[in-house]
């Protein structure tokens, strides 16, 4: 479970530099910056909302729902520290891009998450 | 006095109670309606009501406009909105009716008080109303779908959906669907100026949602 999954051809990143897409549970937004083709988890870790809803604007991204925003550097929450989005590793071959959905092995849901609640 | 009726419906697939939270999720109204609300107050919330201060632009007349709306649950079967505008006080009823596993129905009545002389308005007030169910709907509804969709595959408030969080895959016993309290009042960000809550920007780039999975 720990290979990589195609999320799209490359091209799905034009016009706006960046997509979004859902793939086995996990909703990914993918994106150039500075060169470098990056993904985060598009799920804000607030309520839900969609990060990559509007156009990334001076590196930094907008969730659609309540304004948390983003850093596209690294996915760190610029509106609450404690809810940064998860970073994907991504590799780009054969015109298309792929995502590492998982870095460990399968769980149970009712593990808790290392990352901890963020508080309102 | 006379009264400005209307009626608008749409069913929806989310549950009930994820149309409740999204109608007591205040600070999403500059967030997601950034295009009708320009900013917002809580001037005072708890437990199932609140009182709440909106700027907003009107439909089809194009009136920029504000007033204080005090709402409350009901029973949990329908919100209900009384909005003091400048002059005039509107009656707003929200039906809410399950239909099924993540599926209800909808059902807004308007209610505007006016002086009798005005009742030839209510075709206006009829087309005002339409069109505002409409764009609002059109804009919450990918919210609740949303909302339904991370809520069944785990999500918490504030924390996320574990397995992503964790860098593993989605778990191969997630049930399809998970029970989806009412829980009042919505927990609010902290840090935001007294309360209010303005638009963030002028003008925006929409990418949109997510693109669905591809079978």
């Amino acid at each position: 479970m720990t290979e990589l999954k195609r999320l799209g051809a490359l091209a799905e990143l034009e016009p706006h530099g960046q997509f979004s897409k859902w793939i086995e549970g996990h909703d990914i937004l993918v994106y150039r910056l500075d060169g470098e083709i990056k993904a985060i988890s598009n799920i804000c870790r607030h309520f839900g909302g969609p990060i990559g809803y509007h156009k990334m604007k001076d590196g930094v991204f907008t969730c659609l729902w309540h304004c948390y925003r983003f850093s596209a550097k690294d996915g760190a929450c610029l509106t609450n520290p404690k809810l940064g989005s998860r970073p994907y590793k991504v590799e780009v071959r054969d015109g298309a891009i792929w995502v590492q959905l998982a870095e460990e092995p399968a769980a149970s849901q009712s593990h808790q998450s290392h990352l901890g609640p963020g508080g309102p | 006095m006379a009264v400005l009726f209307s009626r608008c419906e749409k069913e929806m697939d989310c549950s009930k109670e994820v149309v409740i939270w999204n109608y007591f999720d205040h600070e999403h109204v500059v967030g997601t309606h950034y295009k009708y609300y320009n900013k917002f107050n809580i001037v005072a919330e708890k437990d199932d009501w609140t009182l709440v201060e909106r700027f907003y632009q009107l439909p089809i007349i194009g009136l920029k406009t504000s007033s204080y709306g005090f709402m409350f649950l009901e029973n949990p079967n329908l919100i209900r909105s009384i909005q003091f505008g400048k002059l005039l006080v509107m009656d707003q009823l929200i039906h809410l009716t399950d239909l099924g596993p993540d599926r209800c129905l909808v059902a807004t009545e308007y209610r505007l008080n006016v002086p009798f002389f005005m009742k030839p308005l209510e075709g206006l007030w009829k087309k005002m109303t339409e069109r505002w169910f409409i764009n609002t709907w059109d804009e919450d509804a990918p919210m609740r779908l949303r909302r339904q969709k991370v809520w069944n595959l785990g999500f918490r408030d504030f924390v996320g959906i574990d397995y992503v969080n964790q860098k593993k895959p989605q778990p191969a016993d997630l049930p399809s669907r998970r029970p989806y309290p009412v829980q009042l009042p919505v927990p609010k960000t902290k840090g935001r100026k007294d309360g209010e809550y303005e638009r963030p920007f002028a003008t925006s780039v929409e990418v949109g949602y997510p693109k669905p999975e591809q079978a």
